[in-house]
Formats: structure tokens, sequence, C-alpha cells
């Protein structure tokens, strides 16, 4: 019984049938993670008393007859997402002593189901980046390649999902930030449709895109997760009063006759050659299945990336603002100062100075630089319009298509170090995934090759609040391959 | 486009960020080559109507304001979070 690379389908049928209690799960997830954390840097802390209590109440409940879907399966959660009583850093050493006061919508849905919390993920900086080289505590490392990176925001997470640290994870999406890492990493990974899921309790970056969503082995298994933490919730005015399907119902359904759309300049000479081949592979792959391949264009996707670039940053600044260190987060003392009001913006300067790291600093200056007075046309106003032209394509692309596949990302992982000092090079890691976020579309990657031993996704992306639909069409893929089995050696 | 340090200064001041002379040189060297790239937004022609950039679909939704009685417990953990307290209050560097 190889626990660490089963999915969450085939845990609950041991835990169904008794040969395995959630507490000997949780055991052996700790245990692991005490074996291969220092290696890897998935997590960032851990929480072997809570996770044994949970444990122990999910199989008082299953005792009783109870059977959820996630009751008792163990899972990680990134560190921008609030547990009550529990330390949530975010990555930053702003927060490195902080201890989130209340939990999170999508953490109090998976108390309810039953799920068991056994850590913290490592993220770039509240999110700030595609490699998890921002985080202020530690690297990262690929699980298939340690010299690489796991990809970001939400490498951890992916990292943790792929090396078997937990069953599942959830981390957030901005511009790619599930979707890149669940390609460098080789899981699925799972972007709902912006106000699908509760953003009550995730740390704020960029409150017109923020989403969290499942990160698993499987499409089946992100449909599990999405149906618990999905829905419409008070303490988030943007979440969507949408019905909630059973995402995994209807996943088996044939996809004879969908109309599947492809770009044929994202598979141009900037993709590395085998992922070429990769793509082209998995789009055959759903042409046998029945589907019918539609050439189509985004001509307005060639802006998202410099659209990103100005919005994100603009609300960054802002929703960074908080952060002065006098509520909470690093701080100087000050107690023995500030005689004066020059005193009170010293203190500002310093915290902020002192608690943000590089890239944190640099998306608060190009925001305040955006957003500035004689700029703001030039740049916030204009990139808003944009969006819409973007939008507008994806609409106009959903009239003749059901779906539209892209590669994930151009290339595999790639090695710690080699583009720290680029952040331009970064920001177009997210080249193909910035369009579905700022177009509010919900969008998965599932792996569909190897590389030189290192995986590789595919991005399937679906019209908004179309998730049931999606999740099918990757799982149908799953089930006539085999790419999402692959495991690295640890 | 380029950028001055003396620009870099200032938005530093508007931001509340403390930076060093290493910073400065690097945030400028940055943020010219990242707003070359994005000036190519410039390039995109858009009409008046784009310009109110306001989705239809987006119905403002609200509710009551309203205040519910939390747990002592949970005061506590809030305002623990504090660097500065007095009592149950969070002290600020005099202002006036």
């Amino acid at each position: 019984m190889k626990l660490e690379i089963m999915t969450i389908k085939e845990i609950q049928v041991l835990l169904r049938n008794k040969k395995i209690t959630s507490l000997e799960l949780t055991e052996f997830f700790l245990k692991r993670i005490k074996k291969i954390n220092p290696k890897l840097n998935i997590c960032l802390s851990v929480f072997e008393k809570s996770a044994r209590r949970e444990a122990q109440l999910a199989d008082i409940r299953i005792t009783k007859g109870e059977s959820g879907e996630l009751l008792g399966i163990p899972y990680l959660l990134k560190d921008n997402i609030l547990v009550k009583g529990l330390k949530a850093t975010a990555g930053s050493k702003m927060l490195e002593n902080y201890i989130a006061p209340y939990d999170a919508t999508v953490v109090q849905k998976l108390k309810q189901a039953g799920a068991v919390l056994l850590g913290k993920t490592n993220l770039d900086e509240f999110a700030h980046g595609a490699s998890t080289e921002n985080s202020a505590f530690s690297v990262t490392k690929n699980p298939w390649d340690l010299e690489r990176v796991p990809g970001g925001s939400s490498g951890g997470s992916t990292a943790g999902v792929i090396a078997g640290l937990g069953v599942f994870a959830l981390g957030s999406d901005t511009g790619g930030s599930i979707r890149q890492p669940a390609s460098f990493c080789g899981v699925s990974g799972l972007k709902p449709s912006y106000g699908r899921v509760s953003r009550y309790g995730l740390m704020a970056m960029t409150s017109s895109t923020d989403v969290i969503g499942p990160i698993a082995k499987t499409a089946e298994d992100c449909a599990i997760v999405l149906k618990c933490i999905a829905g419409q919730d008070n303490f988030d005015l943007t979440s969507s009063a949408k019905k909630v399907s059973d995402y995994s119902k209807n996943i088996d359904k044939k996809i004879k006759n969908l109309k599947i759309g492809v770009v044929r300049e994202f598979l141009g000479d900037d993709l590395a050659p085998d992922i070429k081949k990769g793509i082209l592979e998995a789009i055959s792959v759903f042409e046998k299945l029945g589907a019918q391949i539609v050439d189509i264009s985004l001509p307005f996707n060639k802006y998202s990336v410099p659209v990103y670039c100005i919005i994100t940053p603009s609300e960054v600044s802002s929703n960074l603002a908080r952060f002065d260190g006098i509520r909470y987060g690093h701080s100087l003392k000050y107690s023995s100062k500030g005689k004066s009001a020059e005193n009170l913006n010293e203190i500002y300067l310093r915290n902020r100075g002192e608690g943000f790291g590089a890239e944190a600093k640099r998306r608060i200056m190009l925001g305040t630089y955006a957003l500035s007075s004689g700029y703001f046309s030039a740049y916030y106003k204009k990139a808003v319009a944009v969006k819409e032209k973007i939008k507008e394509d994806f609409k106009k692309a959903f009239t003749k298509v059901d779906f539209i596949l892209t590669p994930t990302s151009p290339h595999t992982a790639f090695k710690i170090g080699q583009q720290v000092d680029d952040p331009l090079k970064m920001y177009l890691e997210d080249v193909f995934l910035t369009g579905p976020s700022l177009a509010g579309l919900p969008a998965i990657s599932i792996p569909v090759g190897l590389a030189k031993n290192l995986p590789f996704g595919l991005q399937i992306i679906a019209d908004n609040f179309m998730e049931e639909g999606l999740l099918n069409l990757a799982h149908n893929f799953q089930k006539n391959t085999e790419w999402h089995k692959n495991s690295p050696k640890l | 486009m380029s950028i001055t340090k003396e620009e870099i200064k200032k938005i530093a001041q508007l931001a509340r960020l403390e930076l060093n002379d290493v910073e400065i040189a690097k945030y400028q060297k940055q943020f010219s080559s990242i707003l070359g790239y994005i000036d190519q937004i410039k390039d995109v022609r858009i009409s008046d109507l784009d310009i109110l950039g306001l989705n239809s679909e987006i119905v403002n939704q609200t509710r009551v304001d309203e205040v519910f009685p939390g747990e002592p417990e949970d005061k506590k953990l809030a305002l623990d979070q504090a660097p500065e307290r007095e009592a149950d209050q969070i002290k600020v560097g005099r202002v006036i």
C-alpha cells in the first residue's frame, strides 16, 4: 500500500472499508514530512498535535457511520490562508510571528468535512512570484530535480502533493500561481472561476483576480475538493450565488462531439520542442476521444502580461498598505521613540522597508507609480480597458468552442537562481495563464508529458462557471493516459 | 522608458518604503525594462466605451453591517498580534 501516491478517491475506499484509520494515515504523512521536508523545504509549519486530534475526531465520525468524501483525508494548506490560532506567514518576514485570529471560509468548510490539516506550505512572499524563491524563509526544491524550482507561487503546495506529503493541497491563483507550479511538479491544479470560492481569510493580493483552488493528483480529486470549498459566502461579497454542482457526479461523461479550440500562435517556436510535441500529442488524445479540434485566435492575449503587470502591482500596492507594523506584523520597537509626527512616518518606512522582501517592494513601487498622479490614465485606466478586450476575445472564442487548450508553461522547471535577477522574465512565465485570470475564467493544468524527466502540463480553459465540463474533459484525458501517475523517486 | 533615481526615491516615499542605495539603483534599472515592456499597451486603440471598463454582468452586492459578538479568546488573539500594547488598546507612536 503506497499511500504517498494514492488519490483521495482511493484512500476513501480504504477508510470506508476500515483498512486504515485516519489517525494511521495522519501518522504516515507526519512521518513522511519529517523525513522529506528538511531536504525539500515544502512545509513552513507542521501541526502534529492538532492533526492527530482532527484525525481522531474523523475516526469517531467514520465509526458512527458517516461517510464524507474528505472525511479523515490529510491535506496541506498554502501559508497565505488563515487558520485560527495557527501561524500564517505568507512567506514574509513581515508576518514571521503572526497568528491568525480567525478561519478562512475554505478552512471552515474543510473542518466541517472532516479533512485533517497537516501543515502549511511555502510560497513566494505574499504569493508574488513564479518560483517560490521569493519566500523569506527557504527555497522549495522541485521533487523531480532538487536543483530546480517547483514553480510558484503555490510551489510548496504542488511540490507537497507530488512528493506525497499530503493527499491534496490548497493553493491560490492570481495570474497562474496554481497552474504554473502544477505544470512544473506534474500535478493537477485547478483555478476556479473568479467568485466560485470565497476569498475570506485569503491574504489579499490582487482582489480582482485572486482565487483559492485545489491541487491534487487527478482532476477527479480536484472535483471532490472544489465541491467542498465552493459556494457563496456572506464574508466575501464577490463570491457567486451560482449553484455549486456535484463536480464529480458526471465526471465520467463521454466527450464526443465537444468542440475544443487551439490557438496556433501559442504553439510556435517559443515553446521548447519536447513540450510542443507533448502538447500536440495531448490534443490528438482528445481528438481520438471524439472531440472536434477547431483553430481559434485570441489576438489580445499578447497584452495580457503587460496588463497584468499594471493591474496586479496597483492592487498589491493598495492591499499591502495595511502592513504598517502597528496593529500586527514586523515592527521595530517604537515605544521609546515617537516624539513627533516625523517619527510616525519613520516607523512606517522602517517597518515596511525591513519587513518586505525585494519582489513585494518592487510590486508595491510599480503599483504606486502606475496609480500616481499623471500616470493613472496612461497605465491603470488603460490596462483596465485592455482587460475588457482580453475578456471579449474569450467571449467570442466561446461562441465557437466549448473549451480552449494551451500549454501551461513554455518550458519545464528552471534551475534555482537562474532568473532571480530578471523580474520581467519571471512575469513572462505566466504568458498563457494571466489571460484566463484577467477574464475570471476557470482553468486547470494537468500533466501531459515528461521532458528529460521533468513534467509539463496542458492548460484547459472553460467559459465562466463551467468547472463541471472542464473537470469532465480533464478526467477523460486522465482515464486514457498515464501521465498523472508519474511521480519522482525520493 | 527610463526613470530617474529621484523618481524612484519619490515613489518609495509615497509607498512608505525605506530603500538603501543599492536597492534604489537596482529598481531604477529594473523599472526601466519593465516599463519599456508595459508600454506596448499604448499601441492598443481603445474607444471611450471600453474605457468605462464596466462589465454589465456585475451587480453590486450589499449586506447589513452587523456586529457579531466575538469570544473573549478571539479578541485576545487579535490584540496579541500588535507589537506594542497597553491593556486592551494598541499603542501608536505619538502623532501630534
